[in-house]
């Protein structure tokens, strides 16, 4: 073999080579990255949630609700559907804080062109860029693109030690996963999407709402988290969207959470809805023993009722325009979908109490 | 930047790119250049001062080859050892040079092999500087000598495709010992040294022998990644261990274990102070005083000291001991050649070893003593089954994963021993063959190597020294 045969041979093999080095780099990465459906043990939805946001049609989402589990766990997108004939997708979070609200909504805006924005005002309370583990589960699903590399750009700032090059090899961090990997690590995701909302069908029982407790603690407004309250408005305000701020029922929720938000809401002036208040519960049709998943998030059957009653009240104050809801196949089947998997729910529940 | 980081791999690849396009009389300047980066990224204040250190000694080299003049050598070699004496042993200095210990001894070396006329002074400053800041060896040696890695640096080689595969497995081997074997062991020392009042009997054993074996993966796998980084240039740099658990004496554990330091004191200190040939006697001082200079070179603290007297010791006694041993082995009618005597041979000489370890891995002689006394403290085998060392920072999966490296270091070890070299025979494997083996080892590394957020890429044992 010539010299020349000689180096085209040694090239085409380190080709070879560097092609089987990314294939199985690819597949152990995907392997050993935490996968966070909601069914999963941490009961968060994120990869779910990306991975259903994604396959939705562009521009095909009217409203887009941000904020953190209680969104996920109590509004309900087929039922705000149905009533108001708005299509929308829970683009929320475990402990989602408002730097992380305002990349979701980058994000979303880079393949949808919502009217409304609803968004749960208590990512105000948590602190800006504090939680790691948040940090990574919401970013770690989400698509490459330049509000990624932005929002990994300004968690560094904060967090020295997680460096760019671990989000683009997330091997880097989860590498140490290998003795904790189950079965669903090997799957591929099965769920019906129903729009981020995460339906939970079991109930707890001594669940105390505590709205009108003088001294519950609420923390102080962080800084850095209005900065970034202030950037989804002016983002807001760019793509002519309406800015919603909603409290989505919350038994840790205070009258005295209410008046912060109420401060905000005036300075930006902006709306806000607060469905905390004790007596709004009776009004929904909250029932204390049955409604609620634990302290603080609602179940299926209490979601069913607050998503009703505040997509009402959002059309009755005239903050939504009712849309079309009679010319859409793909929501007519997600419908579907939903009294199916919502049969069949309830069936698993009443035979796990049998 | 350690062997065993991002930043080096980058760099390594850029600075290899650059070598092998440039032009072979330029490859000595383009290699300085590298070197000099190296270091320069590490802190570009000390690289002013290797160069400086360079300099110097290219001159003493110069001017020791005109006039062989004892009191010349001697001012070479103290000014040669001064910094490393100021910055070790004092508080002088603000930033300890990276690798002073390795490039001190290599230009100590040097000078005295030029006063001895064993080699000619380096006429070209350029090489004699390649030499000393040789970035392969800067972390962690081998500490090489003059006639053997200037000639390679005059030729400015270029390696062939098997020489730089070999350097990649040797390389790869070398991460593998470090990462996934040695710091795995670590988690256990450091977890059960950082509260030695929690821990007795079995516990404490189970430690002390995992750092004997820790610093020896640890040690030996950045050797592996310095020959593997060397041979990808197209240098070969000295080994520097040949399985020394596989010893059957301290003496033969000393032939085997970083041979390129023993070997510098060989013939540097021992050779000069009389070796063996003024008597029993002075042989044993000779002994000690290697030793002790070995144990000084360590560290300052006096359990370095202690631990460099121990290692004389069992030496010495084991010499006294070895013709009654032999006579025991006669009288008992025992070969003392069998597999099993040089088996319960290399075991006893692995147990002196640890002993000996006790002093190096702890902070202070009162530590060490204190471990010693907790280790006989109590008497509880029932930890081997009852899950306690699953509580010593290793899961129960993370345990069976380190015996079966155990066993497999084991089994490489017994192989190297028949002189079967791995990083050679994969080598001569057709390529789907080297493929896999070359993914085995890197995704080994990825998947169970010990790295992340709390990891310091820069913990190899014998970086400090």
């Amino acid at each position: 073999m010539n010299n020349k045969k000689k180096v085209v041979a040694s090239f085409v093999k380190g080709l070879i080579w560097c092609a089987g080095f990314g294939f199985i780099f690819a597949g152990a990465t995907k392997v050993l990255q935490p996968k966070y459906y909601f069914t999963s043990e941490s009961q968060s939805p994120e990869t779910e949630m990306w991975k259903n946001f994604y396959q939705e049609p562009e521009d095909s989402l009217d409203v887009l609700f941000l904020g953190s589990s209680h969104v996920y766990n109590g509004i309900h997108p087929i039922i705000f559907y149905e009533n108001t004939g708005l299509t929308g997708f829970d683009l929320s979070s475990s402990s989602q804080d408002l730097p992380t609200s305002y990349y979701f909504l980058k994000e979303a805006l880079r393949f949808q062109k919502p009217k409304y924005v609803i968004m749960d005002p208590y990512g105000v309370f948590y602190e800006a860029f504090s939680n790691t583990v948040c940090y990574k589960r919401s970013l770690d699903d989400m698509r490459w693109s330049k509000v990624k590399v932005e929002a990994c750009k300004d968690w560094q700032e904060y967090l020295p030690d997680e460096k760019m090059f671990n989000r683009i090899f997330t091997i880097h961090d989860y590498h140490g996963r290998w003795e904790n990997l189950t079965e669903e690590d090997y799957q591929e995701d099965s769920m019906v999407n129903h729009n981020g909302y995460c339906p939970y069908f079991d109930n707890q029982e001594d669940v105390a709402h505590i709205y009108y407790q003088k001294d519950a603690v609420v923390p102080d407004l962080d800084e850095k988290a209005m900065e970034y309250f202030e950037k989804i408005l002016k983002l807001c305000e760019t793509e002519s969207i309406s800015l919603i701020l909603c409290s989505v029922p919350d038994t840790t929720w205070s009258i005295n959470h209410t008046n912060k938000i109420n401060n905000i809401a005036e300075t930006y002036e902006v709306t806000f809805l607060d469905y905390n208040v004790d007596e709004l519960y009776d009004q929904i049709g909250i029932i204390e023993e049955k409604d609620w998943k634990d302290v603080g998030h609602l179940n299926v059957y209490g979601a069913e009722k607050f998503t009703d009653y505040m997509s009402k009240d959002f059309l009755t104050k005239g903050l939504i325009e009712k849309g079309n809801i009679d010319d859409n196949p793909l929501w007519a089947e997600k419908v579907k979908n939903w009294n199916h998997a919502y049969e069949v729910g309830i069936s698993k529940q009443k035979a796990d109490e049998e | 930047m350690s062997f065993n980081s991002i930043s080096f791999l980058i760099f390594l690849t850029i600075g290899l790119c650059i070598y092998r396009i440039s032009p072979g009389k330029c490859r000595s300047v383009v290699l300085l250049l590298i070197s000099y980066a190296f270091y320069g990224l590490y802190n570009w204040k000390v690289l002013l001062f290797l160069n400086g250190f360079s300099v110097i000694n290219y001159f003493f080299g110069r001017i020791l080859e005109q006039k062989k003049n004892k009191v010349l050598l001697y001012g070479a070699v103290i000014t040669a050892l001064l910094p490393l004496l100021l910055c070790k042993y004092t508080s002088w200095s603000i930033v300890l040079p990276l690798g002073i210990s390795y490039f001190t001894f290599k230009s100590v070396g040097y000078l005295a092999d030029v006063y001895k006329g064993k080699i000619n002074a380096e006429k070209n400053i350029i090489l004699l500087c390649s030499f000393i800041s040789f970035f392969p060896e800067m972390l962690i040696g081998p500490i090489d000598r003059a006639k053997d890695l200037i000639p390679q640096l005059r030729e400015g080689r270029k390696p062939d495709v098997k020489e730089m595969e070999v350097g990649i497995f040797l390389l790869l081997g070398g991460y593998f010992e470090k990462m996934v074997v040695a710091d795995r062991l670590g988690i256990v020392v450091n977890q059960v040294y950082g509260d030695l009042n929690a821990y007795g009997g079995i516990v404490i054993f189970l430690s002390i022998v995992a750092y004997s074996l820790q610093i020896y993966f640890d040690f030996a796998g950045c050797t592996y990644m310095a020959l593997g980084v060397g041979r990808i240039f197209g240098f070969r740099l000295p080994e520097n261990f040949r399985q020394p658990y596989l010893a059957v004496s301290v003496e033969d554990f000393w032939r085997r274990w970083h041979l390129s330091l023993t070997s510098w004191l060989r013939d540097y200190i021992y050779i000069p102070l009389g070796g063996n040939r003024k008597g029993i006697v002075r042989k044993y001082f000779n002994v000690m005083a290697v030793f002790f200079v070995s144990g000084i070179w360590h560290g300052a603290g006096l359990n370095f000291i202690v631990w460099g007297a121990l290692n004389g010791l069992f030496q010495i006694i084991g010499t006294m001991l070895r013709k009654t041993k032999s006579k025991l082995y006669r009288i008992c009618s025992i070969d003392e050649h069998s597999r099993v005597c040089i088996w319960w041979k290399r075991c006893w000489t692995f147990l002196w070893m640890t002993i000996a370890w006790v002093f190096f891995r702890s902070q202070s002689v009162g530590e060490a003593i204190f471990v010693f006394k907790r280790l006989f403290s109590s008497w509880n085998p029932w930890v081997l089954s009852d899950g306690t060392i699953y509580e010593l920072g290793l899961s129960s999966k993370n345990v069976t994963v380190l015996l079966l490296l155990l066993i497999l270091m084991a089994i490489v070890e017994v192989l190297h021993e028949r002189k079967i070299s791995l990083s050679k025979w994969v080598v001569e494997q057709n390529f789907i063959v080297k493929c896999v083996v070359s993914y085995l080892v890197i995704f080994a590394v990825i998947i169970f190597g010990i790295y992340g957020t709390t990891y310091d890429a820069g913990s190899f044992i014998y970086m400090q020294f």
